[in-house]
């Protein structure tokens, strides 16, 4: 017979359990948690006690090639890179990324949706948006009722 | 209360990824290379440096980009969502020969670096007249 049994030791085998750690790696379960998955643009997410602040490299952008929206606890940005294209020339390589694109974001806590702020420096887009009176940490101070 | 059982739990499933984020690894920038009659042009996108922070340097035939990139944020947070590294940018190109190393530019403008090589002499196409005997 030329047919052989594929073992746990074959090269296949070997390639999904590689596979398997790799995405086991790269691939936690925030995303679920956020209820989105991965787009264009890629986004750090972060907070301090105020709001939370949201990332993005957008290189070659300018503000006015960007739409931002929050509504209903979701960010979204959206635009679109055009590229120039050199008149008279030879395409040697071409590795940048053009064309529109729309990203979502559930946003983990309440939002003062009136004061999100966003500015755009050197191709790094940084959004941020102050979390609403109630969802900000608040100290609660303890009073010793026995006397 | 917690202001986000949510955000808690986020973090405790990230620890992987902040630490990806937070290593000091290099990234190699996205380039294009378009070729014109007396000149090379390479396009890099180099998010988040800015031009003092960039070294353009042609030595021994090669082109070598090189930037700094700080830190963002600052002050070390946990990621809510950690998706892309934050690293210095490098990248080496061979030049042919027909690239004049002495009459390069280089400008940064909107996070892209664009730098024009211009050919040497010898390299220029020209047209050579016919003369009719």
């Amino acid at each position: 017979m030329f047919l052989r049994r594929l073992d746990e030791t074959s090269p296949i085998h070997r390639l999904r359990d590689e596979m398997d750690r790799l995405f086991g790696e790269f691939l936690p379960d925030v995303s679920f948690d956020f209820g989105w998955a991965r787009g264009f643009p890629a986004l750090n997410v972060w907070e301090d006690e105020q709001n939370v602040f949201v990332e993005a490299e957008l290189p070659g952008l300018t503000m006015s090639d960007i739409e931002l929206t929050v509504l209903g606890g979701e960010l979204t940005i959206k635009g679109e890179r055009k590229l120039e294209e050199p008149k008279d020339a030879t395409v040697h390589r071409r590795e940048r990324m053009t064309g529109s694109f729309l990203r979502s974001l559930s946003l983990p806590v309440d939002i003062d949706a009136d004061h999100v702020t966003a500015e755009l420096h050197q191709g790094v887009l940084r959004v941020t948006l102050p979390k609403s009176p109630t969802a900000r940490p608040r100290r609660i101070e303890v009073k010793a009722l026995d006397k | 209360m917690s202001p986000s059982g949510m955000l808690q739990r986020s973090k405790s499933a990230l620890p992987a990824r902040r630490e990806a984020a937070r290593t000091s690894r290099t990234y190699r920038p996205a380039v294009d290379i378009v070729e014109r009659a007396d000149e090379l042009i390479v396009t890099a996108d180099m998010p988040g440096t800015t031009a003092e922070e960039i070294d353009v340097r042609i030595e021994n035939g090669t082109l070598s980009l090189r930037a700094r990139v700080h830190r963002r944020p600052d002050e070390a947070q946990p990621w809510l969502l950690g998706e892309f590294g934050i690293g210095d940018y490098e990248r080496d190109f061979t030049l042919g020969d027909t690239l004049d190393p002495a009459n390069v530019a280089a400008d940064y403008r909107n996070g892209v670096l664009t730098i024009r090589l211009r050919k040497t002499e010898a390299a220029k196409p020209r047209t050579i007249r016919v003369d009719a005997k």
